[in-house]
């Protein structure tokens, strides 16, 4: 017992050994992280998230505003602040008596970034709302005469393995540098 | 050795109460045309992330937010307005750091005062002012300093009894401002009626922020709400009396 215990202690070490010098003497490699969050690659994490986009718009498209129960297809594409957002808009639009007509539709998706680390990254989306009129109770545009066809949308995802595609969206919001939907 | 490629990036946002950021492009801001760049918050969050070097200049990580990018640069690096050099660290044992590690600085919350000290006549001029100026807060990340410095550039006083009022002043005392007591001032406000008001002063502050090469605009405005300020008004009432309080103490109103 003992014997086999003193083996084990010192196949132990030797792996430690091992780890160490393999770390402190290879300075060109990167010390091998853990991956605890789920896309595999880049590529597996922006069709991810170009697919959340898009089904998130299509549901977007089925919003009628009198009826809440067509926002639980939004809320479902979305997490944290964008979920947030989502909950104040259409219920403050509900609740104002607004109602949308026509079809916004996804012109592009740019991936920005992303990290392995925390499974979260980031995409440009180019959206055209040209179609989408929002009237008020009375009958009275609501579309500010300064919105553009097509919007710049700057999309934050993050994985979620909950979610049919495998990311879900954190944030909506506009973006500021150089568009690429023009 | 590594370089460490740092990326920086600011964000204002309102902590626990994130929906409330306008500009936003959900269903109401792309349908309206209300996507915009527009930021209103009460701290800033300066977050950063590094991933080992190897690849000078590529960007390795970013985390969920990766807007206003300071991308780290190739050696030799040459400190400007964009790019930050943190270059020539050894990096073995350094955790992995991500977006998750944000350091948050608030400005310290205004404090309103008022005079006479939380009294006031009605029908003649409370006077307030508000502690507010401007200050830095310091901090660390990865053990770089860090210094924010916020510039109060706008006080909206709410009274209490509906009315409010908007100054670029943070207001001063009538003896500071060489007036009489119960005169006008910039930020005096007369209630119409007695009761007790509790006053509060959002102060809108613009930020800047130091990373040991200079300061730098941050886009966007927060805006701090002070505490309740409790206000008691009186009504004034005159009587006519015979002697001084002085000579009757024990006479009414003395």
């Amino acid at each position: 017992m003992v014997r086999v215990r003193r083996r084990g202690a010192a196949i132990g070490t030797l792996v430690l050994c091992a780890w160490l010098g393999l770390t402190a003497c290879t300075p060109g490699e990167a010390t091998p992280t853990p991956t605890p969050t789920g896309f595999t690659s880049e590529e597996e994490a922006f069709a991810a998230a170009e697919a959340t986009y898009r089904a998130y718009v299509d549901a977007l498209n089925r919003v009628d505003l009198s009826d809440p129960a067509t926002f639980e297809d939004v809320y479902a594409w979305t997490t944290g602040d964008a979920l947030s957002e989502e909950k104040r808009g259409l219920s403050e639009m509900r609740a104002n008596g607004w109602s949308v007509s026509g079809s916004s539709s996804v012109v592009s998706v740019t991936p920005e970034s992303y990290s392995g680390g925390t499974g979260r990254g980031d995409l440009i989306a180019c959206l055209d709302v040209s179609a989408v009129q929002l009237v008020d109770a009375g009958g009275k545009s609501q579309v500010s005469p300064e919105r553009p066809d097509v919007q710049t949308i700057h999309v934050a995802f993050r994985f979620d393995d909950g979610s049919p595609t495998g990311a879900l969206l954190t944030s909506l919001g506009p973006f500021d540098g150089q568009s690429p939907c023009t | 050795m590594h370089l460490i490629s740092a990326l920086l990036l600011f964000t204002l946002s309102v902590p626990g109460a994130a929906a409330t950021t306008t500009g936003g492009c959900g269903s109401h801001g792309a349908w309206g045309g209300e996507c915009s760049i527009e930021n209103t918050g009460t701290q800033i969050d300066i977050g950063a992330s590094r991933g080992s070097g190897g690849e000078p200049g590529r960007t390795d990580e970013t985390g969920g937010l990766g807007r206003d990018l300071v991308r780290a640069p190739a050696e030799p690096c040459v400190p400007s307005e964009e790019d930050l050099c943190r270059g020539n660290y050894e990096t073995a044992g350094l955790p992995d750091v991500t977006m998750d590690d944000l350091a948050s600085f608030r400005p310290a919350a205004p404090m309103a005062a008022s005079e006479p000290a939380n009294v006031g006549i009605a029908g003649m001029p409370t006077n307030f002012v508000v502690a507010a100026s401007t200050h830095t807060v310091s901090g660390d990340l990865f053990g770089y300093a860090v210094t924010v410095r916020f510039t109060p550039v706008s006080f909206a006083f709410a009274h209490g009894d509906g009315t409010t009022a908007r100054t670029t002043t943070p207001g001063a005392t009538w003896s500071a401002l060489g007036q009489a007591e119960f005169t006008p001032t910039a930020t005096s406000h007369a209630y119409a009626a007695r009761g007790d008001y509790a006053v509060t002063v959002a102060t809108t502050y613009v930020a800047h922020v130091d990373f040991g090469g200079g300061w730098r605009d941050v886009p966007g405005t927060l805006t701090l709400t002070s505490a309740a300020y409790p206000v008691r008004i009186v009504e004034a009432r005159t009587g006519l009396v015979q002697h001084t309080c002085d000579e009757r103490p024990s006479a009414a109103g003395c």
